[in-house]
């Protein structure tokens, strides 16, 4: 690629290729170009084909002008040798850039300019940057004047040379302000020529230039809002300086009558220049003590009345800015707005600091040290964070406690989940739950606390706009809060298995021991006859296993329902009994807190009170026959049910995740609602590292749902369940 | 003067067949088209320089319908005369 080939090189390739000697080559070409140079010198074009032609042509005299001198010359006319190559050369050559074709450009776009507004808007964007980091600069720069102000001398005399260099920058950034809008409009151009470049659709244009518009939109406000932050800080430092000029009764009042920006700047800039003399005796002043300070206190309110005004003409000030930069978008008003507020608050509690460390410089200097100290860690604090929003201690406290946990304690997510909890508390089978449960009674900080970290995602970008430090108390939380989500999710999760255990009649099927732990949990439930059986219980504790089994084997055949009456609960069965005439969620709901009971208890209770079971089941059954058709389609319905939990329970399923199947579509296919696929997530999480992208062919357990607690699908309870575990499992990715 | 005449005068120069010359030609055009695809630039000394150059893209106007064109860019193949030919070019300017 680009070598330089001379002709020992041609007749070294030529004679490889033509298997001829290297002298026959070589002799070939100088005969070749010797004879075209002949034809050409006798006036005559020579044509190699697939190479070019060669010509020669006369070029009329013509008079042109001395670059160097500048006279006017006339070149005589000449002859020049020209070279046409072949199309099969041309095409050769050019196949590069071959799939380029002659564009047709539409009217109204104007190539040239956007050629270079293309190039002037990649060196804006430059300009721009160094603009940024020059006023991130700045703003150290700016904290630093704050600190020393009476301080010492030197670094205020440094902070003044500052000063200038920073107003500057800020003449550059109203300069590029101003002409921002022109670059926008302009900045359409390249984009939109790009884009039919690439395409070669002429007609698609006028689309691509809507496109390129948002961009634009994207981009300006980040960029426009840095300068005005800037102007911001620009406009609270001279007012806190200017304090000392008004205690001293100087002449030299900058702030009045600055109508123009240009002129704000250079009075300034004069000011700052002052500044060195004036600081230098209000040092004197502050010197001289306890005078000082009575007319510090004197002069104090007016001071801040004045100051008051200055913000009123920097508002002022800054609006017509604003406007002029672009007046059609309207986030950008809005921003300057917050902007405008947040310049009020910053100026007028500033100097009342100030003042207080002129009081007590000469009072105590221990104590100024302690209060530089602190100051400047608020300072540090302020550079550090978003200079949009600076701390106010004393005013945060307040917001947190107001603002972030009142409405917090009220969101809907974790009433719900709690109410929830409280649900299942009392369903807890055994002791040992007692003490997760207990532990959910926690003081009711913490329990704030944590609840603060699932506010609504959507809420913190409010309290990081209008409070800041809210933003900054969260980091600061963060890590327990988090930790404490991990406990209460811990906890839930063991939770929730110790309450899948009962229900996992199956191997409560084989125990034939039933402890007193077993029933407990339902005393409150089964009211004080359960506490008789559980005595009965005691007693038979002896019973051969034969019997059981035979008692399971009729619980099996039976429907369970009128079983669960004969265990002795009869408003129970009464509610049951209501539920089937009702409807058949509540119903699927009423047979499994039969079932549990039944398999809890009558394992060991139930044959000795077989007969009567027996009574009810007659009793139940010409009931069922003489109530309405719906209460006898459902009962069938109860009976596959519990025969067929079994079987899923003891053999899972496994899916493998093809090409097009999400875990959604496996929990439509399996469980009937894709809302379920947390449950397959749960049961694969260690197979699965990301939820939203699972990697084809990952083979996967489908759990039966029993497993978590869910025996009918199609209840909208559940469904509820399942999605609040969605958004958790979501929200933690 | 076309190839065709060419290839006779070179055969008969070379005291070479016609269809040996033919075929030689049509290998060293080859050589040289292909060597000038990768963008090598050929120099032969005593009568100039073969080479390649990139357009830049360019708008064009249709004088008559004022339609205006994107003219792609594209890669062209120039000649620069060597020096002897250029001295010679002068001199046939210079008897005339």
């Amino acid at each position: 690629m680009n070598d330089k080939l001379s002709l020992q090189d041609l007749v070294d390739i030529l004679s490889k290729k033509a298997k001829i000697t290297k002298k026959d080559a070589d002799s070939f070409f100088r005969e070749f170009f010797q004879l075209i140079l002949e034809r050409i010198f006798d006036n005559d074009s020579v044509k190699v084909k697939d190479f070019g032609t060669f010509k020669l042509i006369s070029v009329s005299s013509r008079e042109s002008v001395n670059v160097n001198t500048g006279e006017k010359i006339e070149i005589p006319s000449h002859y020049k040798l020209s070279f046409l190559p072949d199309k099969i050369l041309k095409n050769l050559v050019n196949k590069p850039f071959s799939q380029f074709e002659t564009i047709l450009l539409e009217d109204g776009v104007v190539f040239e300019a956007s050629v270079d507004n293309s190039e002037n808007a990649v060196e804006d964007e430059v300009v721009e940057n160094q603009e940024i980091d020059i006023e991130n600069e700045d703003e150290s720069i700016v904290s630093e004047i704050e600190k020393p102000i009476v301080v010492e001398s030197a670094p205020i005399i440094d902070n003044v040379n500052n000063t200038p260099v920073r107003e500057k920058d800020i003449d550059k950034v109203n300069s590029e302000k101003e002409s921002r809008p022109q670059d926008s409009s302009k900045q359409r151009y390249p984009q939109s020529f790009v884009y039919t470049y690439t395409s070669s659709k002429p007609s698609e244009e006028s689309d691509s230039i809507i496109l390129t518009v948002p961009k634009d939109d994207l981009v300006r406000p980040v960029v426009s809002s840095e300068p005005e932050i800037e102007e911001v800080i620009q406009e609270e430092v001279p007012v806190q300086k200017e304090f000392p000029i008004e205690l001293l009764d100087l002449p030299h009042v900058p702030v009045d009558g600055n109508d123009e920006e240009e002129e704000d700047d250079d009075v300034q800039e004069e000011d700052s220049s002052d500044k060195s003399t004036i600081v230098e005796e209000s040092e004197e002043v502050a010197i001289e003590g306890e005078k000082v300070e009575n007319i510090i206190e004197d002069v104090q309110p007016e001071v801040i009345e004045d100051e008051e005004e200055v913000v009123v003409e920097s508002v002022l000030l800054v609006e017509p800015l604003s406007k002029n930069i672009v007046s059609d978008d309207l986030e950008l008003e809005s921003d300057f707005d917050s902007e405008i507020e947040t310049e009020e608050d910053i100026i007028i509690p500033a100097p009342i600091p100030v003042i207080e460390r002129l009081a007590k410089k000469e009072t105590s200097f221990v104590d100024r040290d302690a209060q530089n100290k602190i100051k400047e860690e608020k300072k540090a604090a302020f550079s550090n964070e978003d200079p949009e929003r600076p701390l106010f201690p004393v005013e945060e406290e307040e917001v947190v406690t107001e603002m972030d946990f009142v409405p917090l304690g009220e969101s809907g997510y974790e009433g719900v989940e709690a109410s929830e909890a409280n649900e299942k508390e009392p369903v807890i089978p055994s002791v040992g739950n007692q003490r997760s449960y207990a532990g959910n009674n926690k003081p009711a900080e913490t329990r704030s606390v944590s609840f603060s970290d699932t506010i609504d995602p959507v809420d913190i970008p409010y309290h990081d706009f209008n409070s800041p430090d809210i933003g900054s108390r969260f980091r600061k939380w963060l890590p327990m809060i988090a930790f404490l989500l991990v406990i209460v999710a811990s906890l839930t999760y063991g939770l929730i298995k110790m309450l899948n255990k009962p229900y996992d009649f199956e191997s409560n099927l084989g125990r034939t021991n039933l402890s007193l732990t077993d029933t407990l949990p339902f005393i409150d439930e089964v009211s004080p006859m359960v506490e008789a059986t559980d005595a009965m219980l005691d007693s038979m504790k002896k019973v051969q296993a034969q019997v059981v089994e035979d008692t399971v084997k009729t619980m099996k055949k039976e429907p369970i329902v009128p079983i669960a009456k004969e265990s002795a609960v009869e408003p129970k069965v009464e509610a049951v009994k209501a539920a089937i005439v009702g409807e058949t969620d509540s119903l699927t709901r009423g047979t499994i807190d039969a079932e549990k009971n039944s398999f809890v208890i009558s394992d060991k209770l139930k044959f000795g009170i077989l007969n009567k079971a027996e009574f009810h089941l007659e009793k139940y059954k010409n009931e069922s026959k003489a109530e309405s058709a719906s209460g006898s389609q459902v009962k069938p319905q109860v009976e596959p049910k519990v025969e067929a939990k079994p079987a899923s329970d003891s053999k899972a399923k496994y899916a493998t995740i093809r090409k097009g199947t999400t875990l959604r579509t496996l929990a439509t296919t399996h469980y009937g609602n894709p809302d379920y696929w947390v449950y397959i997530y749960q049961a694969n999480k260690k197979n699965i590292a990301n939820p939203n992208n699972v990697p084809i062919g990952t083979s996967l357990l489908i759990p039966p749902l029993s497993d978590y607690g869910v025996y009918n699908p199609s209840d909208a309870r559940e469904i509820q369940v399942a999605k609040n575990l969605e958004a958790k499992i979501l929200r933690l990715r | 003067m076309t190839n065709k005449e060419l290839i006779a005068e070179l055969s008969k120069r070379l005291d070479w067949t016609q269809a040996q010359t033919s075929k030689i030609l049509e290998d060293a055009v080859s050589v040289v088209n292909t060597n000038l695809a990768n963008s090598n630039s050929i120099n032969i000394q005593g009568f100039g320089l073969f080479e390649t150059k990139r357009r830049q893209e360019r708008m064009s106007v249709n004088p008559v319908s004022k339609q205006r064109f994107l003219v792609p860019p594209k890669i062209t193949t120039a000649f620069r005369p060597g020096q002897v030919v250029k001295d010679k070019l002068k001199k046939l300017s210079e008897n005339e």
